[in-house]
C-alpha cells in the first residue's frame, strides 16, 4: 500500500470503496483491508461500516462490514448493541447475529432483550447468539420463550443445549410431544446430558419417524455416556429393544455404536448374542465389549 | 417423488430446522452454506428434486445462484423455492423472473413450506 493510497483512503468515499473490493482478493488481502480500515479515526470507520450495513442493494459490501464490526472485537461492541435497537428490523438481525459471532459476554444483556423485540426474525437471531456465547444469564429468559413461535422456539431450544443447564430439562421435555418443536428439544437434552430426560426421550425411541428415533438414540446414548450408571431411569419396552437390535444390524455405524451404547447401559440380555457378534467390528467393537462387560453374565 | 432436496442457506440453525420441518417427505437433504456451495453440492446432486435457497448469503448469494443454474442448463428442471424476508419484495421479485418456482417468507411455519411443496409435488401431500 503506498502512501498515496493511505492520504485517499481518509475520504468516506474511498474507504467504502475498500471496503467494496473486500471479497476480490485472498485471504490475506482481506486482512490488510481489515487492519488498514481498523487504522482510520473511529468515527470515520463505524460511519462507514453502518452505511454498508445499510446498503440492501450491495449484499457483498454489506457482508463485507459485517465480517469487519466482528473482525475488530469488543471495540465494535457498543455500536452493534446501539444497532440492536435500530428502526429497521433487518439491521437489528445482523447486529444480533454479529453479537453471537463477537462472542463477548457483555452483549448477553442486550440479547436477552431483544429476545422480545417485535421482531420475530431478531428475536430468532438473538436466541441462535445467545447459545453461542452460553452465558448463565440466558437460561430463564431462553425458558421463558420456549412457548412461543416455532421460529423462535427452535433457536431457543438448541441454545439452551448449548447452554447444558439442567433447569432447561423439563421446559424442554415438554416439547417432546410437539411435532414442531420435538426435534430441537431432543439435541438439546443430548447436550444438557441430565439422567432425568431419560424416561421422557424413552417414549421417542418408539417413535413411527426413523429420523426422530435416530435423533432421540443419540440424545440417549450421549446421557448414558456421561451417566453410565443410570440404566435405571430408562424403561425398554420390547418394541425399542427390538429396534435397537434391528439398529445392531443397520449399515448406519454412529446409530449401531448409540444403540450397543444404549443395549448396555439398559442390560438387555437379548442383546449378548447381537453385541458379541460387534466384538470383531472396527468401527464399534470397543462399545460392543464394553456393552457386553455392562450386561453381565446370562 | 421427492426424494432429495437441496437447502442452501448460511445459517446451519436453519439448515437443522429444514430437517425437523421436512421430516414428513422423509428425503434426503443435502446442505450448502452459501450460493457457490450451492452450485458444487449441486453438481454432485444433480438428482435434486428441489432447491430451496436463501437470497442474502456472503459469497456469492440465492439470485446469483439463479442465474449461474440458469446458465449451466443442465438443472433447469429442478423447481427452485426462495427463502426471502419480509420487505424484500423487490429481491423475492427479481428471483421470480429469473425462474424461481416459489417463495416462503422468513419467518414462515412449516405449513407455509408444505403447502407449496405439495402443490409442486402433488403426490406429497398428506
Amino acid at each position: 500500500m503506498t502512501q498515496n493510497n493511505k492520504e485517499v483512503l481518509i475520504t468516506p468515499e474511498a474507504l467504502t470503496s475498500l471496503l467494496s473490493t473486500y471479497y476480490d482478493g485472498s485471504s490475506e488481502d482481506q486482512v490488510r483491508i481489515a487492519a488498514l480500515v481498523s487504522s482510520k479515526p473511529e468515527e470515520l470507520v463505524y460511519s462507514v461500516l453502518e452505511q454498508a450495513l445499510r446498503n440492501d442493494a450491495d449484499a457483498n459490501l454489506r457482508n463485507a462490514a459485517m465480517e469487519l464490526y466482528v473482525s475488530f472485537g469488543s471495540r465494535s461492541l457498543p455500536r452493534l448493541v446501539i444497532l440492536l435497537q435500530d428502526a429497521n428490523e433487518e439491521v437489528r438481525t445482523f447486529a444480533a447475529v454479529m453479537l453471537g459471532t463477537l462472542g463477548d459476554r457483555e452483549a448477553v444483556p442486550a440479547l436477552i432483550n431483544a429476545l422480545v423485540d417485535a421482531d420475530l426474525n431478531v428475536k430468532h437471531a438473538a436466541a441462535e447468539s445467545l447459545g453461542r456465547i452460553r452465558d448463565d444469564r440466558a437460561v430463564l429468559p431462553l425458558i421463558e420463550v420456549l412457548t412461543g413461535d416455532m421460529w423462535l422456539q427452535f433457536p431457543a431450544a438448541m441454545a439452551l443445549g448449548e447452554l447444558a443447564d439442567s433447569r432447561a430439562v423439563g421446559p424442554l421435555v415438554a416439547l417432546l410431544g410437539m411435532p414442531e418443536a420435538n426435534m430441537p428439544a431432543i439435541q438439546a437434552l443430548g447436550k444438557i446430558c441430565d439422567p432425568a430426560a431419560l424416561g421422557p426421550l424413552g417414549k421417542l425411541l418408539e417413535d413411527e419417524e426413523p429420523s426422530l428415533r435416530e435423533w432421540t438414540l443419540e440424545a440417549v446414548a450421549a446421557i448414558f455416556t456421561r451417566w453410565p450408571d443410570s440404566g435405571d431411569n430408562l424403561l425398554v419396552s420390547p418394541r425399542v429393544s427390538g429396534l435397537l437390535l434391528e439398529t445392531l444390524a443397520s449399515n448406519n455405524h454412529e446409530a449401531k455404536r448409540n444403540a450397543a451404547i444404549t443395549l448396555g447401559c439398559c442390560r438387555i440380555q437379548e442383546a449378548l448374542p447381537f453385541l458379541a457378534g460387534l466384538c470383531a467390528d472396527r468401527e464399534i467393537g470397543d462399545v460392543a465389549r464394553k456393552a457386553i462387560a455392562r450386561i453381565g453374565p446370562c | 417423488m421427492l426424494k432429495k432436496v437441496l437447502v442452501v442457506d448460511d445459517s446451519a440453525l436453519i439448515h437443522q430446522m429444514y430437517k425437523m420441518v421436512l421430516m414428513r417427505y422423509k428425503c434426503q437433504i443435502v446442505d450448502a452454506l452459501n450460493g457457490q456451495d450451492g452450485l458444487d453440492k449441486l453438481a454432485k446432486n444433480p438428482d435434486a428434486d428441489l432447491i430451496l435457497l436463501d437470497i442474502n448469503m456472503p459469497v456469492m448469494n440465492g439470485l446469483d445462484f439463479i442465474k449461474k443454474v440458469k446458465e449451466l442448463g443442465s438443472f433447469n428442471h429442478i423447481p427452485i423455492v426462495l427463502v426471502s424476508t419480509e420487505g424484500k419484495e423487490e429481491d423475492t421479485m427479481r428471483g421470480l423472473a429469473l425462474g424461481a418456482r416459489g417463495y416462503v417468507k422468513k419467518p414462515f411455519q412449516p405449513s407455509d413450506l408444505h403447502l407449496l411443496i405439495e402443490k409442486l409435488y402433488p403426490t406429497e401431500a398428506k
